[in-house]
């Protein structure tokens, strides 16, 4: 085989690795951007309401988060409503009540934010 | 409470609620509905449960404001004039029918409600604390009433509409009147103390900025609501966190959030807000708790 020939052959799983790296590089900075740090209680929050808002875009304006996780809670999802609850009640009394920052209890919010559905028609409204 | 309440009135839990929420508020209550809808014996255990002191009025065409106020009587022995309490001079008056007593009476009544007080020939009186009336009304009746103006409208914290129960609530209401229905059955379970202390935690409920400003934005939508002639004033709002307060200390928060607010809008706003002539006769269906409804919809509450 002639050298240039070869050498073009070897570019060819080369050009792949990088495109490979490339793709799995902006995969892993977007899952990196979905799910904050769990430090961020506020962050975790604006999360789970921008993924409520896209699961139920029927919802008004005015919709609080427990009339939200109301609805989503009848989606049967595979999550601790019991630690979700929790956390709303953690970030509620820092919210409105001036208690301090919670910390670490919104994993459960990260994830029910991850695996909400898109687009479910709200009945009854 | 519920318990308590529920021994002699079926299917009110809700409206027990509402009433212990306007009672710590410091509020009044008006109750609409129907005769036969249980609004007396509903009073009536409500102020056994804590333990109040509990007066009934039918109000009637013929009634003075010395009828409901007191007042000055010749007292023929010490030949001077003594001041009579009138019935007034209680924890909780049931006023049945305010909307029966001329506008005479029924100013008499509100300003006592307004002023916690009486006042008679420079005679000033205060009323007991805690003092709250449970007006009631009739909706269908139109003939020898005299509807309550807007004005004394506002001074009532919470209306409550009193429905006809539901076929099964109705079912055990008969049941349960198949015996002899007693009071007696119904127990003190707020000792005066307990009371004292739910004032004082619900004093305590914290309410942030953002929900005041949430308020001012509801108010702000009533007013601007083109359906609407007379939104929402600001004793209505102040009227409306006062209640998201007494809500929050029950479901055992020391803050407001939101959800109180919402939940407290149709039952504090419903009797303030008039609608516009013109927008009800094009819609016949267009009632105020589905506006009231509508903007709480549109207001975006903190989140």
């Amino acid at each position: 085989m002639p050298l240039d020939l070869l050498a073009l052959n070897l570019l060819i799983p080369l050009d792949i690795l990088i495109y490979l790296s490339l793709i799995l590089g902006v995969f892993k900075a977007r899952r990196g951007a979905a799910t904050p740090g769990v430090e961020d209680p506020v962050l975790a929050f604006a999360l789970l309401e921008k993924s409520l808002q896209k699961a139920f875009p029927d919802l008004p304006a005015g919709f609080t988060l427990r009339e939200a996780l109301s609805l989503a809670e009848r989606l049967r999802l595979k999550v601790d409503w019991g630690r979700v609850q929790l956390a709303l009640e953690r970030y509620e009394a820092f919210r409105y009540g001036g208690a301090t920052l919670p910390e670490k209890v919104q994993d459960e919010v990260l994830r029910l934010a991850a695996i909400l559905p898109r687009g479910v028609k709200v009945n009854g409204r | 409470m519920l318990k308590e309440v529920g021994k002699v009135v079926v299917g009110r839990e809700e409206e027990t609620e509402l009433l212990l929420v306007s009672l710590l508020a410091r509020g009044h209550t008006l109750i609409e509905g129907v005769p036969g809808v249980s609004k007396t014996m509903l009073a009536k255990a409500f102020s056994k449960c804590l333990g109040l002191a509990f007066k009934r009025v039918q109000f009637t065409p013929d009634m003075l404001p010395l009828d409901i106020v007191g007042g000055f009587i010749f007292n023929m022995k010490s030949r001077e004039f003594e001041f009579r309490r009138g019935p007034v001079f209680t924890d909780i008056l049931l006023a049945d029918e305010i909307n029966r007593a001329p506008p005479k009476v029924q100013s008499a009544l509100l300003e006592a409600m307004q002023e916690l007080q009486v006042t008679i020939e420079g005679y000033t009186e205060k009323l007991p604390s805690p003092f709250m009336v449970i007006a009631t009304e009739n909706p269908l009746e139109f003939q020898g009433v005299y509807p309550l103006p807007e004005g004394q409208l506002d001074r009532f914290m919470v209306k409550l509409k009193l429905d006809y129960p539901s076929a099964s609530v109705e079912s055990a209401i008969i049941r349960r009147n198949l015996s002899e229905m007693d009071l007696e059955v119904v127990k003190q379970v707020v000792s005066s103390d307990e009371l004292a202390a739910m004032f004082k935690g619900v004093d305590d409920v914290r309410v942030s900025d953002e929900i005041l400003e949430y308020l001012a934005k509801i108010a702000s939508e009533t007013r601007t609501d083109q359906r609407v002639d007379l939104g929402a004033s600001p004793r209505a709002m102040i009227h409306l966190v006062h209640s998201a307060r007494a809500a929050a200390h029950l479901a055992g928060r020391e803050y407001v959030i939101p959800d109180d607010i919402k939940k407290l809008s149709t039952y504090v706003l419903t009797h303030r807000i008039k609608l516009d002539q013109s927008s009800a006769l094009r819609d016949q269906r267009l009632d105020v708790d589905t506006v009231i409804r509508e903007v709480m919809d549109r207001v975006r509450p903190p989140r």
